[in-house]
């Protein structure tokens, strides 16, 4: 039970390094295997070279793509960054230049967005701040910084944000479908071949079932398990399986590694001793009061009172997230659709009734054509870009933009997913309801 | 604090049942034998190919006899093993995944076999200055494309065109040497596909990378490359809506319908089955996984084969007769709406992803 006494405990009181230098250390290795494995497979190329045209987030359309040798230059520094925080080297210049770079080339498209480089991105937002450097790190041998207790709240302030992902990502998942139908979990299982004992296992509806109520359950009570001690270890064995499970059967990256990583933050130091014991101790105790500043803790605030609030934002929205998209993204609705769809764009001249049909793949590459077909607002963003270049290349003066938009839904049947008779180039993106979207049929 | 519990539980079903829900079909647990469909597929695929690299021996073998005496005899057997050679290759390109992908470190081979039109000036000049070495040629001059126009485009009817090639080593080298191409292309990806036979007996996931996968992928890919370069591009969709006959494949000897269609029946092979070469079809799996979508996919197939019939029944050119040119523009229609009904519902049953790149999810 969280008191009056533990906050002011969290708020005031010290603690040993070790748990944050821990975090610090996978955050920078993980980051160093995810920069260099997405180097390694050539997407520096293909997502923000061969493009011609790019999806920007609303509010950082003045976001540049800089020319390849730029991109490459900055996605070495981003590289070196990363080894910079896992050894704690010139730390806050690295940790710095990791959340800028990172976060520049997740704002360089949209159709890229990954619930995983948010949380990375936060994550180095927080780590700016954080002294995750005054232990186990090559600044503290170089004496840059010496070695020293830090506040508690660093600590509770990392839990905090996983506490947020996973909780948030659990409450996404009450939902009749992911509950009471199994879906899109019952699609995702089915890997392998049914008439096989492994398939057969995967394929079978109470396969499906458990694996829903499980995964909601344990999104939405997993910190809470990990902050208590009796439950501490299995919780974190419930971690390794879990994220072991979705590692084997999707696409995601190094998330899962990253999630068994951060998690160890909910580890108390003394979990630690023997590490401890490789390193000089810190000069300053545990446990002594510590004073943060109050514009610091306002900010910090700040930032956790954003993202328990921002992810709520699509209430305001009528009809299904799912569906239509509006405040689906950045709030964590971590696996929990399977949205497909198809998008064919037409451009009329208004004088004239000429059309012409538009060939997606001479514009967009393979990933951004598949994000755009199920995202109103890229779709919007496609339409006023088709609008602008085809209208010059056809010597329209007046064009119309129209598009044939279909969606499937948890392999629902096809429905069309926009009205087809709406010019989308005079319709600006924002934050007001997209009424051009259409209902789903029940 | 019972009260408390109750109430939470209330909240908690109340916010479960009142959530938004999406019309999910049914799933059932179907006890199916994809690894055997795979296998099946592998086997009618490899028998494919094997067609297709003993259709295009047949064309080397003519080229070569044409270049050494160049007859009207030996012209025509020259045509008739080419529209044989081109019409098989049409299965194989339904089948470009994974390793054939990256034939000549490129994203796959289509693009080397099937670039049309040609680039006739590229083709001109290799003729005129005798640079006739395949090795650094462009996408664009190289595969089917440029054997139909040096076979069909170098005169107006039968007896020019022999009359032009006999009077040209160079040209009758290079429909030699184009020839020898693509044959060793196919080669390559007999061997690529044969490498591919392990995996299909063995790996019966969906996931990226695997099998399904690829196949589903490729097939995807083959349907709207066939929709949107067979058939929309010279039918003046990307223009306007008028014609470009020009842009068709095959314009010179005027196979476009032929090999458009048989490009289209071997995707649906693949899908349908259409023969008994391949048994077990990609749809006897979609309709073990969802009944629903299987039947709404036979119906639109049904709708787009009897267009394809009317089509071929009117005997006119596709892209310059007007009642000819309706009909394929109704067939583009309807082949757009089995579009997302293929990419999107069936790939979603078959948990495939349609990506033709890679990258992570979520």
């Amino acid at each position: 039970m969280v008191t009056k006494t533990s906050i002011a405990n969290i708020l005031h009181q010290s603690t040993h390094p070790i748990s944050l230098a821990i975090f610090r250390i996978a955050f920078g290795i993980l980051m160093f295997i995810s920069a260099i494995r997405f180097w390694a497979n050539g997407w520096i190329k293909s997502f923000y070279i061969e493009p011609i045209f790019f999806f920007k987030y609303f509010g950082f359309e003045w976001v540049p793509v800089p020319e390849p040798m730029v991109l490459y230059g900055l996605f070495f520094l981003l590289v070196l960054s990363c080894l910079g925080v896992a050894f704690g080297l010139y730390y806050r210049i690295s940790i710095v230049s990791l959340f800028l770079l990172f976060s520049f080339f997740e704002l360089l498209d949209k159709s890229y967005y990954l619930n995983h480089y948010y949380l990375v991105s936060l994550i180095a937002l927080w780590l700016c701040f954080l002294p995750a450097h005054k232990y186990a790190s090559l600044d503290v041998y170089r004496k840059a910084v010496s070695s020293e207790a830090i506040p508690k709240l660093a600590i509770w302030i990392l839990r905090a944000q996983i506490a947020i992902v996973y909780f948030y990502a659990g409450a996404a998942k009450l939902g009749s479908d992911w509950l009471l139908e199994a879906m899109p979990m019952k699609i995702w299982l089915r890997q392998g071949d049914p008439s096989s004992f492994f398939g057969g296992i995967l394929h079978h509806p109470a396969t499906a079932y458990l694996a829903s109520w499980f995964g909601c359950i344990y999104d939405l009570s997993i910190a809470f398990l990990l902050m208590w001690n009796p439950t501490r270890k299995w919780a974190y064995l419930s971690v390794i399986v879990f994220h072991a499970a979705t590692a084997y059967l999707f696409p995601i990256g190094v998330f899962p590694w990253a999630m068994m990583a951060f998690t160890l933050i909910f580890f108390p130091n003394h979990s630690f001793e023997r590490l401890k014991r490789l390193f000089p101790s810190p000069s300053s105790g545990a446990n002594k009061p510590f004073k943060i500043k109050t514009p610091a803790l306002a900010g910090a605030g700040l930032l956790l009172l954003f993202q328990l609030i921002f992810p709520l934002r699509s209430l305001a929205y009528p009809g299904s997230v799912h569906w239509h998209e509006q405040g689906f993204n950045f709030s964590w609705r971590v696996m929990r659709v399977e949205k497909t769809g198809h998008a064919n764009f037409f451009i009329e001249d208004a004088e004239t009734g000429q059309r012409w049909e538009v060939y997606n793949g001479e514009f967009l590459n393979p990933v951004q054509e598949k994000m755009m077909a199920v995202q109103p607002e890229l779709i919007l963003q496609y339409a006023d870009y088709l609008g602008d270049t085809l209208s010059k290349r056809y010597g329209i003066e007046n064009p119309i933009i129209k598009a044939d938009v279909f969606v499937s839904i948890n392999g629902s049947k096809l429905q069309r997913f926009i009205n087809p008779d709406v010019n989308l180039l005079p319709l600006n993106d924002g934050w007001s309801n997209k009424t051009w979207i259409l209902s789903p049929e029940e | 604090m019972i009260n408390r519990l109750r109430l939470s539980l209330l909240a908690l079903i109340t916010l479960i049942l009142g959530s938004c829900s999406e019309t999910a079909p049914e799933a059932p647990s179907c006890g199916f034998d994809l690894q055997g469909m795979l296998e099946g597929m592998h086997s009618g695929i490899s028998t494919r190919i094997n067609t297709a690299q003993t259709a295009q021996s047949q064309l080397l073998s003519a080229a070569s006899a044409f270049n050494d005496n160049p007859n009207s005899g030996s012209f025509q057997d020259l045509k008739n093993a080419y529209v044989q050679a081109y019409t098989s290759y049409q299965a194989v390109q339904a089948s470009d995944v994974e390793l054939a992908y990256n034939f000549r470190s490129t994203n796959h081979f289509t693009p080397w076999l099937n670039s049309f039109p040609t680039n006739v000036d590229s083709v001109n000049q290799r003729i005129a200055t005798g640079r006739l070495n395949l090795s650094a040629a462009s996408q664009l001059v190289t595969g089917f494309p440029s054997l139909d126009y040096l076979i069909y485009g170098l005169g107006s009817n039968d007896a020019e065109r022999l009359t032009s090639l006999q009077a040209s080593t160079n040209a009758r080298q290079l429909i030699v040497n184009l020839s020898q191409q693509i044959a060793n292309i196919l080669s390559e990806i007999s061997q690529e596909w044969n490498d591919l036979e392990n995996a299909f007996s063995s790996n019966a996931g969906s996931a990226n990378g695997d099998p399904l996968s690829l196949l589903v992928n490729a097939l995807i890919k083959d349907f709207e490359y066939g929709k949107n370069f067979k058939l929309k591009a010279p039918a003046g969709r990307f223009n306007g809506g008028i014609a470009q006959p020009e842009r068709a494949e095959a314009a010179y000897s005027k196979l476009s319908l032929q090999l458009a269609r048989a490009s289209y029946e071997e995707q649906m092979r693949l899908i349908d089955g259409r023969d008994q070469e391949i048994s077990v079809p990609l749809l006897s799996y979609v309709r073990c996984l969802n009944s629903g979508t299987a039947e709404r996919i036979v119906s639109q197939i049904a709708v787009v084969d009897q267009l394809w019939l009317d089509l071929e029944s009117k005997g006119a050119d596709p892209f310059t007769d007007p009642e000819a040119l309706n009909i394929v523009n109704n067939l583009i229609n309807e082949m757009q709406r089995l579009t997302p009904l293929l990419k999107a519902e069936m790939t979603s049953q078959l948990n495939v992803s349609i990506t033709f790149q890679d990258n992570d999810g979520d």
